[in-house]
């Protein structure tokens, strides 16, 4: 048996979400759901194009080939964190570590460099940055940041 | 336009005004110099920088931005044959062989004279085309503006390049995307899945950061910063560039048409439009074979297009309230924060602020070619900025940035959230440009389905106040032949091929 590609899988999450378009339209009126459900029903016939092209013309390249997954997945979950982070600490000290965590990660590669001037680096990089702006928009420009639920 | 004048002049000659105009074209160039960060992202990353100031003062600094992003993406296509904006794309094809050839210097001199030359003529169409197409507008009612989004939506089918079928879902994503929130004229509340926060619909500047600034992002950390030769210096270059360009009128004039008429179409970039230049120079040249290879023409036909699309992007922003162009698009957020609502009121009841930024427009390309002409060349020096202190602190501002539009903690999730949504699509072949596309035109059609329907109903007759208003017809036969041209021109290239080959056995 061939092996699903991302095509069909892409297809078929994008028939659901077609279908939850649709189904939540029901209890709209006229002038609600005109729009949304043509929408929905043009997404869904595209999207069983789109299903049934894939399973008769399957291409065998995988998504995400030929990229550096791990530092794709570092980066993702980093940024995740970060807005996690911004909840719980509050803006400055959630992009303190963001800043600092990745500008270390992704110095990485670099040989002509010690572990240590890496840190300092990063640390210096990310406590600069991160204060100049915090100060910057929150006494500037007067843009409330997030303070966090832990200060907040 | 002269009873404006007085305000107009008081605007332009406050010395803020005047660094902010200089700063923003340069922040732009050098933010569009980098190889991965687009004239989108120069103004969406500075964005949050214009929310305190006065209308005025924010519509110049963007004006300059943007002019200085679009320029500013030539600069790597030169030097490291990456385009730094999208729109430098063409560019590269000639650009890159001078700098192979020692040439950097001339390629570079060249970019920023035509840039600044197709910019000033995309400014002057911006100021006579603006008050017209305005003005016309007035006589638009609902069907119409249905039809203008529907005109918009047709180019996907440019749009997406690779396969149409994905380009077609990505622009129906971005409809239903657009219908988040309150429904404009049912009033009930659609998709928001119990967030309150929902309800006035996703933010606009939020979801187009997410799309064209985090998938860049991410992808810039595999990026290898290539190494860059040194730009030698050659006196006396500037003269002879400036006659040899301005000796050629019928070609400047040709390459800023096709960038004026792209910009106005809503959805075609600065890409299209450097593309479309490119190929007429190509095409109408007696010395074909030289373009590809570090002829200075094909620098300046892309570069003069994609400054004039700038100025054409900006046409149906203020006379409709429809982006030409995603940069624009950002314009247009950054129009309604300060309550400024584009269409063609606009031009009646601010038109002080409107020939305000029209003219600093016109000045921004001045400015323009006095920066790329001093400086081209040490901002080269920024393309080695290490991506280890670039991404991350990208990430942090756009942050900033979607946080600071409605102080909305939401918005920093959903920017997150939709821009890892952005790259797993882009790497599975949809493309942000349609799905952007969708999200901007889905509410002003959807707008005009609903009222159209209700007017059409009250009338007696749906149908025929859909199809029988003449300006709606115009429309309508528009959007056939943009449906129908890039088709026929395949079947065309695919006939002529077939004769081609048939002629050659």
């Amino acid at each position: 048996m061939q092996r699903v590609n991302y095509n069909t899988i892409s297809a078929f999450i994008l028939v659901i979400v077609a279908g939850i378009a649709i189904w939540e339209t029901r209890d709209l009126s006229e002038m609600s759901y005109i729009f949304p459900r043509t929408i929905g029903i043009i997404l869904l016939l595209l999207s069983i194009a789109y299903l049934i092209n894939s399973l008769i013309k399957p291409k065998h390249n995988k998504l995400l080939e030929g990229i550096d997954k791990r530092k794709v997945a570092v980066m993702s979950a980093g940024m995740i964190s970060y807005v996690i982070l911004i909840g719980l600490v509050g803006f400055l000290i959630a992009s303190m570590m963001f800043i600092g965590f990745l500008t270390w990660y992704l110095q990485r590669d670099n040989q002509g460099k010690s572990g240590r001037a890496k840190i300092a680096d990063a640390a210096i990089g990310s406590i600069s940055v991160s204060v100049l702006f915090f100060v910057l928009f929150r006494y500037v420009f007067l843009v409330p940041l997030p303070t966090g639920l832990l200060f907040g | 336009m002269l009873e404006t004048l007085p305000e107009v002049l008081n605007s332009l000659t406050q010395p803020l005004n005047i660094i902010l105009l200089c700063t923003g074209v340069l922040a732009g160039i050098i933010v569009g110099a980098l190889p991965g960060l687009t004239a989108t992202m120069a103004l969406a990353l500075l964005l949050p920088f214009t929310f305190t100031m006065e209308s005025d003062t924010s519509l110049i600094t963007m004006g300059g931005l943007y002019i200085g992003g679009i320029y500013g993406g030539c600069i790597s296509a030169i030097l490291i044959n990456t385009p730094g904006t999208p729109s430098a794309i063409a560019t590269t094809f000639d650009g890159y062989p001078m700098t192979k050839k020692g040439q950097a210097s001339k390629a570079l001199t060249a970019a920023a004279i035509s840039s600044g030359i197709g910019g000033i003529i995309g400014g002057l169409a911006l100021l006579f085309l603006t008050p017209v197409l305005a003005g016309w507008a007035l006589n638009f009612g609902p069907p119409e503006y249905f039809w203008v989004a529907v005109l918009g939506l047709t180019m996907i089918s440019t749009l997406s390049s690779g396969s149409m079928l994905k380009g077609l879902i990505g622009g129906c994503i971005g409809l239903l995307l657009g219908t988040v929130g309150i429904s404009p004229v049912g009033g009930e509340s659609r998709y928001t899945f119990g967030f309150s926060q929902l309800q006035s619909g996703l933010e606009l500047i939020v979801i187009l950061i997410a799309f064209f600034c985090i998938p860049e992002v991410i992808s810039m950390i595999e990026n290898k910063v290539k190494s860059q030769k040194s730009v030698r210096r050659e006196k006396g270059i500037v003269k002879t560039l400036f006659f040899n360009i301005i000796k050629k009128p019928f070609f400047i004039i040709r390459s800023s048409f096709i960038g004026i008429i792209t910009g106005i179409i809503p959805g075609a970039g600065g890409n299209v439009a450097s593309l479309l230049s490119y190929d007429a120079a190509v095409r109408f040249s007696k010395d074909k074979k030289s373009f590809g290879k570090g002829n200075v023409d094909g620098v300046v036909a892309a570069e003069t297009s994609n400054n004039a699309e700038v100025g054409g992007s900006l046409v149906p922003l203020l006379s409709l309230g429809i982006p030409g162009a995603p940069p624009a698009a950002i314009i247009l957020g950054a129009l309604m924060m300060q309550g400024i609502t584009p269409g063609p009121n606009l031009m009646s009841q601010q038109s002080g602020l409107v020939y305000t930024f029209l003219i600093a427009f016109v000045i921004a390309n001045v400015v323009l070619i006095i920066f790329g002409l001093m400086g081209s060349r040490y901002i080269g020096k920024v393309l080695s900025i290490p991506v280890s202190y670039l991404a991350p602190s990208i990430v942090f501002l756009t942050i900033i940035g979607s946080y600071a539009i409605r102080n909305n903690f939401l918005d920093i999730a959903l920017l997150i959230g939709f821009g890892l949504l952005a790259y797993v699509m882009k790497n599975a072949g949809f493309n942000p440009a349609p799905i952007v596309l969708g999200l901007i035109l889905g509410p002003i059609a959807e707008r005009g389905l609903a009222q159209s329907m209700l007017l059409g109903e009250a009338a007696g007759n749906v149908w025929g106040y859909f199809f029988s208003r003449p300006i709606s017809i115009v429309l309508i036969i528009l959007c056939a032949l943009s449906i129908l041209l890039p088709v026929l021109g395949n079947l065309f290239a695919a006939k002529n091929e077939d004769s081609q080959e048939r002629m050659g056995a």
